[in-house]
């Protein structure tokens, strides 16, 4: 009897030891819109001075909020502007979708553990005595392969898994007989490469064991951008700016409105234009 | 009354009797003129941009930019009235004369500093040096613009007395200031929609900048704004105008039913970035050419409404958040 009514005791004084830390923390509403978190490219993550690239990043515009998913850290942390706060949120709690999103469940509850410390472009915050910080992703330079932009930000591939390009305009270069090379300049910082590079990684998956050949070119953030001996060279105006080569030679340039379809203007490029755009 | 009607006559006969060398001059002036005043508008609407212009000529080393905006325009005015009323005094002409030297050394300055790779300003976004007349294009148009009439305007010029004919030279002067009352009151008008590129009916692939293989045009920038209903505010993104209503602009932007909302701004990735983190803002911000943006307002911010890829409405400052926005766009007549 008394060992029972020991149990009850200690439950009671748990239970009540709790409920400070419970109100503390934040159930998500119920109408939940800290769901579809998109994969980030744009942060690196930094834990007590170390690089963590295998950090998985992800950005909800609509909070909008910044969601870390790493093992270097004790659990998920959600950054949330303006406010500043940093919270905790149970790895259980969130649901990865098929399309490459992240949900936070209904029920999970976000703990807060600070607010983060803002300088220009960084954040930084600790967590549990980690110093920790979320600074820009440094520019992808130089030529490079079209899985390794999708390495670098994992939006890409996202976005190009979505896009749809015009299947008049791939069967007809898939039948190009001759090498034909498109070398796209872009900038891992600009933001309308995000939107339209992706497109062109989707034509290049499209158009794998043809003659056409992708390759990509990052450029440093400007002004250095412009200073690039390559782009001087080339005459790159702006990016995205795709120079397309038949047989070594330049034959035209994916620029401007080109963008919204790269593999129309492609085809009209190297096969003339009998392929009407989208 | 006979002699009355003789001497009224007389003017008419005398006029005939010019030599054609008589009419060409008049003809070049009268045209000079013109083109003149039609710059003179042209700057006066936006007196702050042509201020900007003469600050990144570095013209304005002894008197602040805008003085000497309203001094330029003042005696362009007063060259081209009179000029548009004949007057083809020594001292017209030599003024203007030096006047369009002046204009042509600045813009052969600039084809120069272009062909020798020397760029004014350089570009911090995703577009290098946007222009909409390359530096050779600009100073050979204002070489066929200004120089063929001005020394046509010579021409057949009949020496005659005063040097300063009262009413003309008084008309020409009231219309020097008048260009500058103009110029000065100009930014308080309501005269955005007729003074930049964005007015109702515009499509978004006509505000475009940059020639060539370098144009570039706000419908590729935002491909979105081509279909549905948005609404777009041009702005700094440090301005108090926009951080103090980003509070508005984001519950506008998280509520469903309204325009997407999309924010255009001549800013670099880390300002953006910075912008995030203090500000957490749910709408879209696009970074855009100066370029492209500079032509499209007279001062910040400044806002439209675009349907199906072309702009039904303006707003001078932060566009009426409060507004049912499909009210908005139902009464525009476009």
């Amino acid at each position: 009897m008394t060992c029972k009514r020991s149990v009850v005791l200690i439950a009671l004084a748990i239970a009540l030891l709790a409920v400070p830390a419970v109100s503390r923390a934040q159930s998500v509403p119920s109408d939940s819109v800290l769901r579809g978190f998109e994969p980030s490219g744009d942060f690196v993550l930094i834990v007590d001075g170390k690089a963590v690239p295998k950090a998985e990043i992800y950005q909800n515009d609509k909070v909008p909020a910044i969601l870390v998913l790493t093992s270097a850290l004790p659990s998920p942390v959600l950054l949330t502007p303006r406010a500043g706060t940093v919270e905790t949120v149970h790895i259980m709690k969130i649901a990865k979708q098929k399309d490459g999103t992240v949900d936070l469940l209904a029920d999970a509850v976000l703990a807060p553990i600070g607010q983060f410390q803002r300088d220009g472009e960084n954040v930084a915050f600790t967590d549990e005595g980690r110093q920790v910080s979320l600074n820009p992703k440094p520019p992808l330079t130089g030529l490079h392969k079209g899985t390794e932009l999708k390495e670098h930000n994992p939006g890409y591939a996202r976005s190009a898994s979505v896009y749809q390009p015009n299947g008049q305009a791939i069967a007809a270069l898939k039948k190009e007989p001759k090498p034909v090379t498109v070398r796209v300049f872009f900038g891992s910082w600009c933001p309308h490469c995000r939107q339209h590079v992706p497109y062109i990684l989707k034509v290049e998956d499209q158009l794998k064991g043809s003659q056409v050949k992708f390759e990509y070119f990052g450029l440093p953030r400007p002004p250095d951008a412009w200073q690039t001996p390559e782009v001087k060279r080339l005459k790159v105006g702006g990016v995205p700016t795709g120079i397309v080569y038949v047989e070594g030679k330049e034959v035209g340039r994916i620029i401007g409105e080109g963008w919204d379809a790269p593999e129309v203007l492609l085809n009209k490029i190297v096969n003339g234009p009998a392929v009407k755009g989208k | 009354m006979e002699a009355t009607s003789t001497a009224m006559a007389q003017p008419a006969i005398k006029a005939s009797s010019h030599s054609l060398l008589w009419w060409v001059g008049t003809g070049a002036g009268v045209l000079l003129g013109g083109v003149l005043l039609f710059a003179v508008w042209a700057k006066a609407l936006d007196p702050a941009a042509f201020a900007e212009q003469i600050h990144a000529e570095g013209l304005d080393f002894a008197l602040p930019a805008r003085v000497v905006a309203l001094i330029a325009l003042a005696l362009e005015a007063g060259l081209g009235f009179a000029l548009l009323l004949g007057l083809r005094r020594s001292w017209v002409l030599v003024s203007t004369f030096l006047l369009v030297v002046f204009f042509l050394s600045l813009t052969g300055r600039a084809w120069w500093l272009a062909a020798h790779g020397v760029h004014a300003a350089a570009s911090c976004g995703c577009f290098g040096n946007l222009v909409q007349r390359t530096p050779a294009e600009a100073f050979q148009q204002d070489l066929l613009l200004l120089v063929p009439p001005l020394l046509l305007a010579f021409l057949g010029r009949e020496r005659r007395t005063p040097l300063f004919p009262p009413v003309r030279t008084a008309v020409a002067a009231v219309g020097a200031l008048a260009a500058v009352a103009f110029a000065w009151k100009a930014p308080e008008l309501p005269l955005d929609d007729l003074a930049t590129r964005l007015r109702p009916g515009v499509r978004v692939g006509e505000m475009c900048a940059g020639g060539g293989t370098d144009r570039i045009c706000l419908g590729s920038l935002v491909p979105e704004l081509r279909q549905g209903r948005h609404l777009v505010v041009i702005a700094n993104l440090d301005d108090p105008e926009l951080t103090k209503s980003v509070d508005a602009l984001n519950a506008y932007a998280g509520n469903a039913g309204n325009p997407t909302l999309w924010v255009l701004a001549t800013v670099t990735h880390e300002q953006q970035q910075a912008f995030f983190w203090q500000w957490g803002p749910v709408f879209q911000i696009r970074e855009t050419p100066a370029e492209l943006l500079r032509p499209l307002y007279r001062r910040l911010p400044r806002a439209f409404t675009v349907k199906d890829g072309r702009v039904t409405r303006t707003f001078t400052g932060m566009p009426p958040l409060t507004d049912n926005p499909n009210d908005s766009l139902e009464r525009s007549s476009i």
